[in-house]
């Protein structure tokens, strides 16, 4: 190796190089200097705490004077833009965007937000769940995981959201807003600060689940062409395979160990399908269904994660009417989901 | 531990600071900076503590080897094996993976497919930082510039000094060996207090700034983003800005943190967004790893001292390890291999004396932008995941997908990343910049800076990383 000084070449590329070296103080000046950043600093610090503590806009220390998750008022946003950590994350596809963070935030004061997406998979789910705790390793206590066989499939979603795509690369709650806003109108669906909702079919207007008309509200006739429409046959099939699929339910009870581990417990939740569904759907659609709630309770038994099944109306008191479809909630149904949702984490 | 995180800035940092300033005798000292050091470090990931020490024993034991040696080529030979036993650390740790992909994309285009192994993802955090310090002391033994360290302990403060081990400045034994060998017994105020303001200045770049920019660049940094023109020059430059404000804020509070206890650290960063031309730019940007880049790689290799066709050669080689050293991935080697080019061809049209008086002169501006210009579209592919991301990007920017007239910018951007963006352009090209706030003192730049620190501290929520901790 060549001994040759390295001031020879200075003009290309690298500095001179100088150590950190302040001007001299006087004693009583730098003292003073010193103690002015210090004491503004922490005054600042003081200041800010105490607007914290009594007003409470991130909702850290629970005051109630403001809660974050009331409507959709600007403190919300705020809060997503400066990444407030949740300490619930629920996950699933779109019948998950059922559970109200906002309800459920309030009833059991921990911070709750609905990252599920529109057509995700059960890899795409963990995925967002793993990058939520990632992002908050200290906050995340529970996850709530709406399993459902259409998410369970192996079967290539039509049209796999691009939505999700972006959300494996930048998930986190700025990023998600950020994303969803931009992203969303491309998908067809309408952004809400804290839920995407669907848009209805039927009007072709982006509104929100809880007040839209769904097809049972159009007529027996409509609701069962509709409902035929989803029970397609080669897709029970699917369902049937994938819900039984021992490296898919193995996949599952891995993340969720992952998780305890971590000391995030696993709320798993079994949502409801229209009466119609069970109805039209045959005994392939009913086994598969039935097969799905018994694997979770044998997860319950074994302590992996608790279990709320809900699959029929009647478990949560639930309206038949109250459906948008076959499978997505709406109005009084979205509440009482989402309270045998809280219920379950109240019990843990 | 983050520096931008509460562990840090309200336990670890004063009770380090207190301990520091009241263990007395040399060797307590050391052991305390050594215990300091680890416990930082383990705070990531105890696993990363045995690599740390490996690459100190290594770097002592080799040097002592160096050092011992009679004959020249004996001494060659140990260095080699020293040198090759770091590289082997790196290339375990990060470059396995990269090799083994791209042989198995090169053997698929051939027809093989021979199913090459990876990996674990498993990185110690700073290891290509800590390794530069180590090899660097290694060949200035060899060289004679340095005197062989015959104290263990004194080499792993070195070595792992926590204020530098995450994201450097890269030190060199040279000029922190001394400082170790008499650690100052009172603390210097002067020096402290240049430093809590360099730690607040980068605190408020990270938390204010960098932090800020970050969720639209990492938003429209993925694949099939359909940028137009104006936006995608903006996501571009905000990159640029995020990536100056978040390292050189690491920077700053490392080169606090370490004056916080008596250490002086070199500058790293000195304006380097107002840079006239590409060699300016890397006389300013990561000074540290340039002059290591110049001192162990472009001067061994000839420097300027051949033909302007084997300068540029010699610049072309070091920028491609510089690149190199980024990343185990083709986005690091394109970056590392444009640079070069870059100053290659500002070598050769310096050399030709293409401008002269008044319209040099009148040049400067343009210089400017034209090297901003070029930096911005380096950093493109040093951001991007892989290549075709990358691509899709610059298809933006040269306008594939729409000049983005009839759409405001703001749309997709949002007003608040706007925002930001002009802020953080303004003040990159400004000054004074951070080292000198924190080299001169002024009694209103307190009063600013204490209050910039408490804003920044109360927006600590969940602290995120600094970029340069991925290099």
């Amino acid at each position: 190796m060549s001994a040759i000084k390295p001031s020879q070449d200075l003009d290309e590329i690298g500095p001179e190089q100088r150590l950190f070296a302040p001007k001299r103080l006087e004693v009583s000046q730098e003292r003073r200097l010193l103690a002015r950043v210090l004491l503004l600093a922490t005054l600042v610090v003081l200041m800010g705490g105490a607007v914290n503590v009594i007003v409470d806009p991130l909702y850290r220390w629970r005051t109630g004077l403001l809660a974050p998750f009331e409507g959709e008022d600007g403190i919300k946003g705020y809060a997503l833009d400066h990444r407030v950590p949740v300490e619930t994350v629920v996950i699933g596809n779109s019948r998950a965007l059922a559970i109200d963070p906002e309800h459920m935030s309030k009833a059991t004061r921990w911070r709750s937000f609905n990252a599920a997406a529109s057509l995700s998979s059960w890899k795409d789910q963990i995925h967002t769940a793993d990058t939520a705790i990632r992002r908050s390793p200290q906050r995340v206590r529970h996850v709530v995981w709406v399993l459902t066989p259409e998410s369970m499939s192996r079967q290539p979603r039509e049209g796999a959201s691009k939505l999700l795509d972006d959300l494996h690369d930048t998930f986190s709650l700025g990023e998600l807003k950020a994303t969803a806003k931009s992203v969303a109108p491309r998908l067809g669906i309408s952004y809400h600060p804290n839920l995407l909702y669907t848009y209805d079919e039927g009007t072709g207007r982006q509104t929100r689940v809880r007040t839209v008309v769904g097809w049972f509200d159009r007529g027996d006739a409509e609701a069962r062409r509709r409902v035929r429409a989803f029970l397609e046959p080669g897709l029970i099939t699917s369902w049937a395979s994938s819900v039984a699929d021992a490296s898919i339910r193995a996949d599952v009870e891995k993340a969720i160990s992952g998780w305890s581990r971590r000391g995030i417990s696993t709320v798993i939740v079994i949502p409801p399908y229209q009466p119609l569904v069970y109805h039209l759907g045959g005994n392939e659609f009913n086994d598969m269904a039935a097969e799905l709630g018994i694997w979770a309770a044998t997860l319950e038994t074994r302590g992996v994660a608790s279990v709320v099944d809900v699959s029929h109306i009647e478990s949560f008191s639930g309206a038949p009417n109250e459906f948008l479809d076959g499978v997505h909630l709406r109005g009084a149904n979205v509440r009482k989901l989402t309270d045998s949702v809280v219920r379950a984490l109240r019990a843990l | 531990m983050l520096f931008n995180s509460l562990t840090f800035l309200f336990a670890f940092l004063p009770l380090s600071f207190a301990l520091w300033w009241t263990v007395k005798g040399r060797t307590a000292r050391l052991v305390l900076l050594g215990v300091m050091n680890t416990v930082f470090y383990a705070w990531f990931d105890i696993r990363f503590v045995p690599v740390l020490v490996f690459i100190a024993l290594a770097g002592y034991y080799g040097a002592a080897a160096v050092d011992s040696a009679r004959e020249q080529s004996q001494r060659r030979r140990r260095l080699v094996v020293a040198v090759v036993v770091h590289l082997a650390a790196l290339v375990a740790f990060r470059y396995v993976n990269f090799l083994a992909s791209s042989l198995t994309d090169a053997t698929r285009m051939l027809g093989l497919d021979i199913g090459t192994p990876g990996s674990s993802a498993f990185f110690p955090i700073g290891l290509a930082f800590y390794c530069l310090n180590s090899l660097s002391y290694l060949v200035d033994v060899y060289r004679g510039d340095a005197r062989r360290d015959r104290s263990l302990l004194e080499y792993y403060a070195f070595v792992g000094l926590f204020p530098h081990l995450l994201a450097g400045p890269i030190l060199r034994f040279t000029e922190i060996g001394p400082q170790l060998r008499r650690l100052p017994l009172r603390p210097d105020w002067s020096l402290i207090y240049g430093g809590l303001i360099l730690l607040g200045v980068g605190l408020a770049k990270k938390i204010l700034l960098a932090d800020n920019l970050a969720p639209v660049v990492d938003r429209s940094f993925g694949a099939d983003s359909h940028l137009q023109l104006i936006e995608a020059w903006g996501v571009a430059a905000g990159y640029t800005l995020q990536l100056y404000f978040d390292f050189s804020a690491y920077s700053d509070m490392a080169i606090g943190v370490a004056a916080m206890l008596g250490f002086r650290f070199p500058q790293n960063f000195n304006s380097p967004l107002q840079a006239r031309n590409p060699s300016d730019f890397w006389r300013r940007w990561h000074m540290t790893l340039s002059r290591w880049m110049r001192d162990y790689i472009y001067i061994p290799l000839g420097g300027s001292r051949g033909s302007t066709a084997r300068t540029a050669r010699n610049l072309g080689a070091t920028m491609f390890v510089a690149g190199l050293w980024h990343g185990a991935a083709w986005t690091f080697v394109i970056w590392g291999a444009y640079h070069g080019l870059l100053l290659a061809i500002h070598h050769i049209w310096r050399g030709r004396h293409l401008l002269r008086g008044r319209l040099r002169a009148a040049s400067t501006m343009f210089a400017r932008l034209g090297t901003l210009a070029a930096v911005v579209v380096g950093f493109v592919v040093f951001r991007a995941a892989n290549v075709s991301d990358a691509v899709s990007i610059y298809e933006g920017m040269l306008g594939v997908n729409g000049l983005g007239l009839s759409r405001a910018p703001l749309d997709n951007l949002g007003a608040e990343f706007v925002g930001f963006l002009l802020i953080a352009a303004v003040l990159s090209q400004i000054r004074p910049n951070s080292w000198s706030l924190g080299t001169t003192p002024r009694p209103r730049l307190a009063l600013a800076v204490g209050v910039l620190m408490g804003i920044a501290v109360l927006l600590i929520s969940s602290p995120s990383p600094f970029l340069y901790f991925r290099f």
